[in-house]
């Protein structure tokens, strides 16, 4: 079996590694995706860069078990990316829809979690990532900090101040 | 009712769940030519690469050269009154350690250079620590990990000793609280209820409570900012809908009539707040501490729109209303950086010395820390530890005790001796009268901070 460094770049063999790839992570990370940005066309953008990276930087890998780590990680920086984009757009337009789910999942989102989820729209990046992270994945803090490149003791404080920001703005919602 | 974790939990899995089809692959057709796919990703992607390693050799140089360096002249600053040295900062210190998995009280000699006691309890999180002008009185914010409510503690220092007692005070109506210890050691202020909308103030000697004030509907209050005598010394935004543009540090007396946080209390101090100078923004006090004489100690916040390097001369500063030295402390000098930060831990009397952590993010998105003190218009970096140089956040650190002091975890400070060591590995500890925030004080609703922000 070649490890990735073996594996001349643009290979059939590599462009078969990454399709299998794809088919076993892809969609959760889409997933994963929908929920930093909001928005699934976007998410699928996300995820196809961080294939598309992985795919150019293949011969940089020495361990094809970092594969999914990298993917990770990607897909958490191109939705930083996105949310700055974002950030600059909503300074020039006032008062914007925010991203929002599409149409069909409105409908069978319950207004609970629609409420949690646009609350989580408004946490900022790191906060947001720290939570899902935690609370989504399931990831520990020391997985949780591996996947955003900081420490534990960061993905502690990140995830603390998400948590009381949320629990602050469904009050309001509620109130 | 499920808790916040749990409704989270559930509406991310239900959004998730509404994922079930995603387009296929799709990958460029030039790369599949070796050749020329090797060619290219050398120009490409070799540089980053190169650019990376060199990056993480130089922060790993700055680390170990850390201990051998003196004091390091860096931004400007105008005349100030000459620096101050290690032996100026207090004895004692308390403060929590961040484990990692739950906090741990450290409290210790800085002058022998010991730690004297570290307490780490089964499902018990040390969240914060606020001390008394005493040096030896603190009360710490401890949260069970079971039921995640938060009750104190009372810590004291005798010689070698300390004595660690619960204490009556209730514990914080909401998640998200402040709380500051009297100079006196004799009251503690907790600031807590939706979006700080309500302040407690206890004794503690049986808990009982001295008084309880409430903010308006259209009121934001920011945070506290400690005691002076019987005063409770807080932030509010201004009034107004422009009212988020302006700082008001207020000063409330717990002796005086009134039930009103805001309404009854005066302001004693204003500060802007975002200012725009082109596509640069500036909060000139983002982060500020009272110094025992009542000198406000601000530490500026700067970011650009579109990631433009931050302009010259409008870099992160530390800025105090000192007559002797005039406004500006310190400014770090401009760099190819897209936003940074000064966070202002402590300040001795007359802001001659003031710990600062100055964050810049460069342009790639990455964060540097430097933590150190700023004195005679100099800033010298100060170690830390336990967290990688570029991953220290304020919050990290932003435990608040007696005084202020560069500590070390129990292994390494007791090894290393001396605190007073400026220089020494040691994890900065902020302090004094000052509260300790559990929650880094918050922006009003609809007011968060963009991401390229350093909070």
């Amino acid at each position: 079996v070649n490890t990735p460094t073996e594996a001349p770049p643009g290979s059939p063999e590599v462009r078969d590694r990454i399709s299998a790839l794809y088919e076993a992570q892809a969609l959760p990370l889409v997933k994963l995706a929908v929920l930093m940005t909001g928005d699934q066309s976007v998410a699928e953008d996300v995820v196809q860069d961080a294939f598309l990276g992985l795919y150019r930087r293949w011969n940089s890998l020495d361990d094809p078990g970092k594969a999914a780590g990298y993917l990770r990680s990607s897909v958490l920086n191109g939705c930083r990316s996105v949310h700055r984009l974002r950030f600059r757009r909503e300074r020039i337009v006032l008062d914007p829809p925010g991203p929002s789910a599409s149409a069909e999942a409105s409908v069978l989102l319950g207004e609970a979690h629609r409420e949690v989820l646009a609350a989580l729209r408004r946490l900022p990046p790191r906060q947001r990532e720290a939570v899902v992270l935690r609370y989504y994945l399931d990831l520990t803090e020391e997985q949780t900090a591996q996947a955003m490149g900081v420490s534990r003791g960061t993905v502690k404080s990140a995830t603390s101040r998400g948590i009381d920001a949320l629990g602050r703005s469904l009050k309001e919602e509620e109130a | 009712m499920m808790s916040v974790e749990e409704r989270v939990r559930a509406a991310a899995h239900a959004r998730a769940s509404l994922v079930r089809d995603i387009p296929p692959l799709r990958l460029p057709d030039e790369l599949t030519r070796p050749r020329q796919a090797r060619n290219r990703r050398l120009v490409t992607w070799g540089a980053p690469l190169v650019a990376a390693a060199a990056v993480l050799a130089l922060v790993v140089s700055q680390v170990m050269l850390r201990h051998a360096v003196g004091p390091h002249s860096g931004g400007t600053s105008p005349g100030s009154s000459g620096p101050v040295g290690a032996a100026a900062l207090p004895r004692y210190f308390a403060a929590v350690e961040d484990t990692g998995t739950t906090g741990q009280l450290v409290v210790g000699d800085d002058h022998a250079g010991r730690v004297l006691k570290v307490v780490k309890q089964a499902g018990l999180d040390y969240v914060g620590v606020s001390g008394a002008a005493d040096d030896r009185t603190w009360v710490a914010a401890v949260v069970s990990t079971k039921t995640k409510q938060p009750t104190f503690q009372k810590v004291s220092v005798s010689g070698t000793q300390v004595r660690i007692s619960p204490l009556a005070i209730p514990s914080p109506s909401d998640q998200s609280y402040q709380f500051a210890l009297s100079s006196d050691g004799r009251e503690l202020a907790v600031l807590s209820g939706n979006n700080f909308a309500e302040l407690w103030v206890y004794t503690l000697s049986d808990g009982g409570l001295v008084g309880h004030w409430k903010k308006g509907p259209a009121q934001q209050v920011s945070g506290l900012a400690g005691f002076q005598g019987s005063r409770v010394l807080f932030a509010a935004y201004g009034p107004g809908a422009s009212g988020y543009k302006v700082y008001q540090f207020r000063a409330l007396d717990v002796r005086a009539p009134g039930r009103g946080l805001i309404a009854d209390s005066t302001v004693t101090q204003q500060e802007p707040a975002d200012v725009k100078q082109g596509s640069t923004t500036i909060d000139s006090c983002r982060s500020w501490v009272y110094t025992p004489d009542g000198v406000l100690v601000c530490g500026s916040y700067v970011g650009t729109e579109n990631r433009k390097p931050v302009p010259a001369g409008l870099g992160p500063a530390v800025t105090g209303d000192v007559p002797a030295s005039g406004k500006l402390l310190y400014r770090d000098p401009a760099g190819q950086y897209t936003s940074g930060g000064a966070e202002i831990f402590w300040a001795s009397a007359g802001a001659r010395a003031v710990l600062v952590q100055l964050s810049v993010e460069t342009p790639p998105g990455k964060t540097q820390y430097r933590f150190g003190l700023v004195s005679g218009g100099r800033f010298t970096p100060l170690s830390h530890l336990g967290f990688g140089p570029s991953v220290v956040e304020p919050e990290d650190l932003a435990f608040l005790s007696n005084r202020p002091l560069v500590q070390g975890n129990g292994r390494d400070l007791g090894q290393q001796g001396v605190l007073p060591g400026l220089g020494q590995e040691g994890r900065p500890h902020p302090v004094p009268g000052q509260p300790g925030p559990v929650n880094p004080r918050s922006r009003p609703p609809g007011r968060a901070p963009e991401d390229s922000r350093l909070r």
